[in-house]
């Protein structure tokens, strides 16, 4: 049935273009292929600028973290081709990780980010092996089932979890580095918090891209693009994506945890909520890079809180802006810059 | 006993509106192909309209009539609009466009109708109960909602299996490349589909509301439960969709009985075994 | 790489030389100003969202006190800002950070759910800032979030109010009582506080409890198991849309003919949707009724209604007292936290809710509890006291003082489900 869609939309994702816009490009022997590494670049001058222009700290610090976890939600639905509804699921489950050992084991920030980190990445390998059995709507409807079982029982397991009122309390973690120890409180000193997440999630990026250049990462793009002659050519392509699903969720559980570090409290949320709130940054960001998601969570985010100051409907413009994208625009804020507008002015200088 | 009786027939009307809910999802997943995100919004834009309507004029019965045919010009208008153009792509970008309009129908109500819930008036005619020789007596208004859900899947059926329309239908739903090649105008069906999908949440819609009132978000949590009655049935079937419905009714009313703490896990527990054991679910077939 | 983190080390020393956002405003908003310093109030309550009601009323009781006040404090202007935090408590957490860090407020007030209150509370005592809660939880006032310094408690905690409402249930209404609660914090705490006050009452016993997960609408389920109990009274601990659609429910099973129904929480802005037919031969409890025959209570129901144009319901009185009591300790001059903390504790004062104490242990305030018998249509007027906001009427009155809620003592500890 896939194979008799028409293809003749031209919206510039991956998927319609027939191969990632970077190989494309590549054999066209211009831009793109820059844009893998120097997404991190990208990545490092948004930071700045949110450095500078997000007057709520917490907010700039969100944004990044945010940011992390859409960029990993994106190797599976952009590069993987793997819709999941589901992704909420590890990034709570990581907060509750990691506050649950500040407060009860020990103030170390590394601590605490490995145990969210690993902890996300078995949670995901189980309930990857569950999900991935399946594809397509399946998959995306399995997804949303754990992750509403995940609520329920965050919802319950009042003890562990704090239930509806959240977790609490959770104390200031600090940062052992050979030399000094530094502690990350991020109200009484939000710019060390600052460049702490930065880093991390400069760290974590870099890790990403290289997935997605790795044989790894281009056979996960095969397989979006068909599976079954993926698997002719003897690629293990559940083992793949497989794999994806636990580097996503590690990444959404690092997220997780800095999250809760940088609060100092985990809430509760309706998971499909959230799962789509993510989903929508993605989206809006754009599915073809790894920036794109970064970007869409920055904007997200910069809606939210100023529209939300001044219509109490934001959330109406926010979902029709979003149907607009997916109609119109589906290959995302960056696609439209990096593909669509370059595209414009080449036709425009007469060029092919 | 007669707990467990009274308890297994609540079931049953829980599930009958999950039925409806899921039978036009499975409807539109069949021949369009992909799932519809909205229909819990739709669902409840159904119960909105059916409490203007009562208000206004002073019963249900009109709503019953009214408000499935507007939901069907609306599934109509929407379908020609912004589904449309999504025929030609990725299965996954109709979900998040569905998932999209939601937000919209969510928000567009709160601000037309206020985030506050509204009533809907009870059917007098149906305002009393029924002992059913079970030791407890039910509300007659349950019993009606049953009638009427058997009816519309009744309906749907001999829709489906005696209509020269309905049989252009079930055969798109096999296969809607070769229907095309004989020259049916495929579009209108879909359009036709979609429109009949979400004039039957239109119609669940009608019946909740004197039940539990309406307010903006009723259509979040009963769809996703519709989500698993479908894939718990099996996408595509109709009788799977009857079944699980159901059978996932019955089920949250005895854990609620005898461990209400589970009562919300259920049905994900039970989605995930029957994909883990069955994955084409229950009455599924093999595509 | 060279050049990147050449990047990254140029715009951290351009910002610590610019002072720029991230790095400029440490968190803490001050007391103490100047003379003509403006005082900075947050107020952070649900203005989108299930409860939009609730919200709604505690920021035009917030805005009405600001309006009686004249808009200032002797010479210093009072700056309200209000803000949304969506009943979530990550969103009001975040909200509560820009207020503390961007806005600098000197107060932080405003609450509906248990869980975003909680929320604020933990902001506002990290960052030195007094926060007023103004809704129901008994958690507040307990270790690991209670700061002495800075915590205060305007809305009763759930056992003062079923500590209130045992007497009247076991006398009026019935000896044998069937709990039926939200599954969640509130619910839990609701059921610590009946099943001690329950029994404490001569002949009086707990039949059975249950519990619905939150956000319930089916109750059908719930209804066998009530009637198998044999209680003759049901207690209802849900809000809101739990309530609308129960009752509803219950109406058509005919339950509320059957058993004596009971509600620990009721506002008006719900009555409106539940409807005469509905409340009428329901009980129900609250820590405000606009129709209370109290000075103190009827100048602000009448101020309120002239702007609004109907009565408020239970919500907004919350931070229209926690207005005028920041008003009151800043005229004094006690505008520092400390000097705050030392004028609020023990505090005697009659404002919207009535005659009420701040109890300087737990900085609880302790108010009256009203036990409300809900009305028929034709009685609305004469014993509801308005055609169309009479629902209800007080049958009975808890008076706001210790004996009602938990001791001293107990709030040393956390908060224990009911065993």
């Amino acid at each position: 049935m896939t194979d008799l869609r028409a293809t003749s939309a031209s919206d510039g994702t991956p998927a319609r273009a027939g191969a990632p816009a970077a190989t494309v490009a590549r054999t066209r022997g211009a831009g793109p292929a820059r844009w893998t590494w120097g997404q991190l670049a990208l990545y490092v001058v948004l930071a700045v600028v949110v450095m500078f222009t997000v007057p709520n700290p917490s907010l700039a610090i969100g944004m990044l973290v945010y940011g992390l976890w859409a960029a990993g939600l994106n190797l599976l639905v952009g590069y993987g081709g793997l819709v999941s509804f589901g992704h909420a699921l590890p990034f709570a489950w990581g907060g509750y990780a990691a506050g649950l050992v500040l407060l009860h084991v020990s103030t170390s920030a590394w601590l605490a980010m490995g145990v969210a980190a690993v902890s996300m990445g078995l949670l995901s390998l189980a309930v990857g092996a569950v999900c991935l059995r399946r594809t397509e709507v399946y998959f995306s409807m399995l997804t949303l089932a754990f992750a509403q079982l995940g609520f329920f029982i965050a919802l319950q397991w009042n003890s562990l979890t704090g239930g509806d009122d959240g977790l609490s309390g959770i104390p200031v973690s600090s940062l052992w580095l050979p030399g000094v120890t530094i502690e990350l409180n991020a109200l009484r000193d939000p710019l060390t918090f600052f460049v702490f997440t930065a880093v991390v999630v400069f760290v974590v990026f870099a890790a990403l891209i290289l997935y997605t250049e790795s044989p790894m990462g281009r056979v996960l793009q095969a397989i979006r693009e068909n599976e079954e002659r993926a698997r002719g050519c003897g690629y293990s392509t559940r083992l793949v994506q497989l794999v994806t699903f636990v580097v996503a969720g590690t990444v959404a559980g690092l997220a997780g945890g800095l999250f809760a570090m940088l609060n100092n409290f985990v809430g509760l949320q309706p998971y499909w909520l959230l799962s789509g709130v993510v989903l929508i940054m993605v989206i809006l960001g754009g599915r073809a890079s790894l920036f794109g998601p970064f970007l869409g969570a920055v904007v997200y985010l910069l809606l939210e809180s100023t529209l939300s100051r001044s219509f109490a409907s934001w959330q109406l413009i926010v979902g029709a802006v979003f149907v607009v994208c997916v109609l119109a625009f589906p290959q995302g804020l960056w696609g439209l810059v990096t593909q669509t507008l370059p595209g414009l002015v080449r036709r425009g200088r007469g060029t092919a | 006993m007669d707990q467990l009786v009274s308890q297994l027939l609540l079931g049953l009307v829980s599930g009958a509106l999950l039925v409806l809910l899921a039978l036009g999802l499975n409807l539109i997943f069949g021949l369009l192909e992909f799932i519809n995100f909205s229909h819990g919004a739709l669902y409840m834009v159904g119960a909105y309209l059916t409490s203007y309507l009562a208000t206004a004029t002073g019963s249900i019965w009109l709503a019953l009539l009214v408000v499935p045919v507007v939901m069907a010009a609306l599934g109509a208008a929407l379908e020609r609009t912004i589904i449309r153009p999504m025929y030609g792509r990725d299965q996954v970008d109709a979900l998040l466009l569905t998932f999209g309009l939601t937000y919209v129908l969510i928000e567009g109500v709160r601000v037309i109708a206020g985030s506050g819930g509204r009533r809907v008036p009870s059917p007098g005619l149906l305002d009393f109960q029924v002992d059913l020789g079970i030791g407890r007596p039910l509300p007659a208004y349950l019993l009606f909602v049953v009638v009427v859900v058997g009816l519309v899947v009744g309906g749907l059926w001999l829709f489906l299996q005696r209509t020269n329309v309905g049989l252009v239908v079930r055969a798109g739903i096999r296969d809607h490349v070769m229907i095309r090649a004989l020259g049916v105008r495929f579009d209108r069906y879909r359009t036709l589909v979609f429109a009949i999908g979400v004039a039957v949440a239109g119609i669940a819609g009608v019946l909740t509301g004197p039940i539990t009132g309406v307010y903006p978000e009723m259509g979040a949590d009963i769809l996703i439960l519709a989500f698993v009655v479908v894939v718990v049935g099996g996408m595509g079937s109709f009788w799977g969709a009857v079944l699980a419905g159901l059978l996932i009714g019955v089920l949250v009313s005895l854990t609620t009985l005898y461990a209400s703490i589970y009562a919300g896990i259920v049905p994900f527990v039970l989605m995930i075994l029957v994909m883990t054991f069955r994955p084409h679910g229950l009455l599924g077939a093999a595509t | 790489m060279r050049a990147r983190s050449g990047l990254v080390a140029g715009a951290v020393l351009l910002l610590t030389a610019c002072g720029g956002t991230v790095a400029g405003g440490d968190g803490g908003g001050g007391g103490g100003g100047g003379s003509t310093e403006p005082v900075r109030i947050g107020v952070i309550t649900g203005l989108t969202g299930a409860y939009v009601q609730l919200g709604e009323e505690q920021r035009n009781g917030a805005e009405l006190a600001v309006e009686q006040l004249g808009g200032r404090i002797g010479d210093r202007p009072i700056e309200l800002v209000v803000r949304d935090d969506q009943l979530k408590p990550d969103v009001a957490l975040r909200e509560a950070q820009a207020l503390v860090q961007e806005e600098q407020v000197d107060f932080l007030t405003g609450c509906v759910s248990a869980a975003t209150t909680l929320a604020m509370n933990q902001i506002a005592t990290q960052a030195g800032v007094p926060y007023l809660g103004a809704c129901q939880t008994e958690q507040l006032n307990r270790p690991p979030n209670y700061d002495e310094e800075l915590t205060y408690h305007l809305a009763p905690v759930p056992s003062q109010t079923t500590n209130a409402a045992a007497p009247f249930i076991c006398s009026e209404l019935g000896q044998s009582v069937f709990l039926l609660l939200p599954d969640y914090a509130f619910g839990y705490e609701q059921e610590a506080g009946y099943k001690t006050a329950v029994p404490e009452q001569q002949g009086c016993t707990i039949a059975g409890t249950a519990f619905f997960p939150l956000g319930t609408t089916d109750f059908n389920p719930y209804i066998p198991t009530i009637e198998g109990s044999g209680a003759q009274v049901l207690v209802f601990g849900g809000v809101g849309r739990d309530q609308v659609s129960f009752l509803r429910q219950a109406a058509q099973f005919g339950l509320t003919d059957r058993f004596r129904t009971f509600f620990t929480l009721e506002d008006l802005s719900f009555d409106q949707e539940l409807g005469f037919d509905l409340i009428d031969g329901t009980w129900a409890m609250a820590a405000f009724w606009w129709n209370v025959d109290d000075e103190g209570v009827r100048e602000y129901v009448e101020a309120y209604r002239e702007t609004h144009g109907a009565p408020p319901g239970g919500y907004g009185v919350y931070t229209y007292n926690a207005v005028n009591l920041i008003a009151q300790q800043v005229e004094e001059g006690n505008d520092t936290p400390e000097a705050f903390r030392e004028g609020m504790e023990g505090l005697e004062v009659s404002l919207g809710q009535g005659d009420m104490t701040i109890r300087a242990c737990d900085h609880q305030a302790l108010i009256p509890i009203y036990i409300l018998e809900g009305l028929a249509a034709d009685e609305a007027e004469s014993r509801g006291g308005d055609a169309q906001f009479g629902y209800r009427e007080v049958v009975a009155t808890a008076p706001g003082t210790e004996e009602y809620a938990p001791t001293c003592e107990e709030v040393q500890s956390e908060f224990q489900r009911a065993g």
